[in-house]
Order: structure tokens, then sequence, then C-alpha cells
């Protein structure tokens, strides 16, 4: 194992320890899952099945921006113990970024557990489940990307980050929902490409962050 | 002499907050040495220049041969840091939650790259020397969990200081920054000033 990928792997581990905060979007998602989605099941194609939806993926995608933007996570991200180790940016970015994306699939975790104790009920559930299910698995880590460049920055920029989150992650996860197989498929390309330049555009947010707090 | 920490001018003036004026420190390995800054803050980011936390907006630094704005990784590696108060983050407690300190030993080992045994044993040694385990105390032993070329001590107590220097290699060179109120003033080798 070489020295950055140990390093990665401590900092995942270190991440990992006991937060409160992201089991909240997961609680969230099981309600969508097991009470309003098979709510609207026999409506599906209706305006308030589609609301239902839109709902869905505000939620998601929003709380994953908040939780990604909260105050916790900056003073993680912007700790001397990363800053003073002999890391790149990107290896810091790289190992910054896997709890964020993990945590972030909690939401469609939960939404899946959710419809599957909803088909134990024997409720009924909306059709294209495991297209619903992967397209809130393409938004979400995205979602979180984006907000952790945001977490190093402050005031009208923090907030912009925020917006470009939850913009991001609303469109994938639409155009993913609403969209035929061929739109899912282009917007799995689409979340690779958002990902990648995301972390890339963190990755050298840290590398360039003086951290002056004292 | 080698060389460990040259700063010539070096600054701190980013646009929008206070930072540090241009001050100059030379250190060769085994000397120790102090940056006298007229603010707590000043001393800090002070102290995170010299360690290659920071980058300076003006003037030159360099660790050994490294300029940390070209090379902070082989810069980073001949350094020991101690924050003030042992603090490595902005809240009085970290946000994660933290069983014991072994595991802490043990991710600053994987973040330096040091074998987990050795850093146990050399985190050991400083705590004993401490004789118990406050931030400060701990926060010595993470920077002493391997050989460093210089460390750098960021406002930490003058009994603790001695301690440390006890326990760093006769070649470790050793820089400590300090504020106070009054005009400020320099240390062996070196003059500083700060706003």
């Amino acid at each position: 194992m070489t020295g950055g990928s140990r390093a990665t792997l401590a900092i995942v581990r270190w991440q990992a320890r006991a937060q409160l905060g992201p089991w909240v979007p997961a609680v969230a998602g099981v309600l969508f899952g097991l009470s309003v989605l098979p709510e609207y099941a026999r409506a599906a194609g209706s305006l308030p099945y589609a609301l239902a939806l839109a709902a869905m993926v505000l939620m998601g995608v929003a709380s994953s921006a908040i939780f990604g933007l909260r105050r916790s996570a900056t003073i993680e991200l912007t700790s001397l113990r990363y800053y003073g180790a002999p890391l790149y940016g990107r290896e810091l970015a790289r190992a910054h970024a896997i709890m964020p994306a993990l945590r972030s699939l909690l939401f469609a975790l939960g939404v899946g557990a959710g419809l599957g104790i909803a088909a134990l009920l024997h409720r009924d559930l909306p059709p294209g489940v495991p297209a619903l299910l992967v397209a809130l698995a393409l938004g979400q880590p995205v979602v979180a990307l984006i907000a952790l460049s945001g977490c190093l920055r402050s005031g009208s920029a923090r907030a912009l980050y925020g917006l470009l989150a939850v913009g991001a992650g609303c469109a994938l996860e639409s155009a993913a929902l609403f969209g035929g197989p061929a739109v899912l498929a282009g917007t799995a390309v689409a979340a690779v490409v958002a990902g990648f330049f995301a972390l890339r555009a963190f990755g050298e947010t840290l590398a360039r962050y003086d951290p002056v707090w004292t | 002499m080698l060389r460990v920490l040259r700063a010539v001018d070096a600054a701190f003036e980013p646009p929008r907050t206070a930072g540090v004026a241009p001050f100059s420190v030379a250190l060769e390995a085994g000397e120790r040495g102090g940056l006298t800054l007229p603010s707590a803050a000043a001393a800090s980011i002070a102290a995170r220049l010299a360690a290659g936390i920071v980058k300076i907006t003006g003037g030159t630094l360099f660790i050994g041969d490294y300029d940390p704005r070209i090379q902070p990784v082989q810069a980073k590696r001949m350094v020991g840091f101690v924050p003030r108060d042992g603090r490595f983050g902005d809240a009085p407690r970290e946000p994660i939650l933290v069983p014991d300190l072994r595991a802490v030993v043990d991710f600053h080992a994987a973040l330096y790259e040091v074998e987990r045994d050795v850093a146990r044993r050399a985190a050991a040694a400083v705590l004993d020397a401490f004789g118990g385990q406050s931030d400060l105390a701990v926060a010595c032993a993470l920077a002493l969990i391997r050989p460093v070329a210089l460390l750098v001590l960021d406002q930490v107590p003058a009994a603790a200081e001695e301690i440390v220097a006890g326990l760093a290699g006769e070649r470790t060179a050793i820089l400590t920054t300090r504020w106070a109120a009054v005009q400020p003033t320099a240390h062996r080798a070196l003059a500083a000033a700060g706003r």
C-alpha cells in the first residue's frame, strides 16, 4: 500500500466515526419510500405523483447540500491535521470526498429500504423503482462533491456553491427520473463528468486554501 | 551547517483580513529561535507560514531547500508542528468523536507515513515526559512521532517548550512563536514584525 493510499484509508476511517447528523436524510428517505411514494403509486403519471417525486428529489438534494455545508464539515476540512501532513491537494481531495459521497447515498438507501418495507407490507409500489433509485444514486454524490468546495468558502461564494450543488443535483435526478432509459444513460455519463470536475475543483481549492483561522 | 529554515521578508498579507507583516528568520540544524508578534493571531499565522501550512504572499521562505509554495509535500516532510493550545481545528472540540488516544496517534502515523508501532512508542515517551494527556501534550506527542528537521511551536508555554526540546533530536531546529502587545522583539538570529 502506498503512503497516499494509507493516508486516504486513514482519513476515511477517521471521518467514518460517529456523526449523528447524516442519518437524518436516511430517515427522511425511509419515510418517502414507506409512506409518500406508495400513497401515490396508483396515480403514477399524474400531477400529484410527479409532485411527490419532485418533493423527494428536492428533499434528498437539499439535505445533502445542507449536511455538506454544515459547520462541523467545515471545521473538519480546515483542520490543521490535514494541512500539516505531507499530502498533495488531490490526495486530500480524494480522501475527503469518499465519506461525504457515501453518506449522501444514505437518502437513496433510505428510500430503497422504505420501498422494500412497503413491498413486504403488500402496499402498492410506484412503477420503475430501480430507475428511481438509480436516479437518486446518480445525483446525490454530485451534490456532496460540489458542496465540499463550498465548505472552504464563506459568504456569497459559499451560498453560490450551495445553489450550484442543489441545481446540479435537481437537474441530474429530474432528468433521470422523468426521462426514459436513454436519458437515464445520458444522465449517468453527465453525473460521472460532473463528479469528476467537482472533485478536481475541490482538489485545486484545497491546494490553494490557507487555514488562517485563529 | 545545514540551513533548515530561511525566511527573508516573508509576509502574509491577504486582501481582506489581517495578516503578518514581513519578517525574516534563519535557523540551522539544532538551533532554537523565536518570533514575537503583536497579536496571538499573527503569531499563529507566522507559525503556520514557517511550517509550510500557510503560503506566503510576499518575500521568500524555504524549509530546507524547499519552497512550500512549489514543493509543499517535501517541505512538510521536514516539519513537526504544534498548534496553539494543541488545537488542530477551529472549535473547542473536533466534530468527530475519537474513542481513544491510540486512534489519534495511529491516524497521524498514517498521514505522515510512520510505522504505527514506532509512532505509538514515540508518542508514549512524550506523554510520559508531560505526565498527562492534555491537548497540548497530545499535540506535542503527535509532532514528535517521527524525527523532524524543524519543529514549529505556536505559542507553546516555556515549560512545554523545554520538554519538547529535550525530546527532539539534537539536530532538530526549533522555532517558537509568541505574541506581545509591545513592539516586536527579535530573538536568536532573527527579526520579526507583524500587525
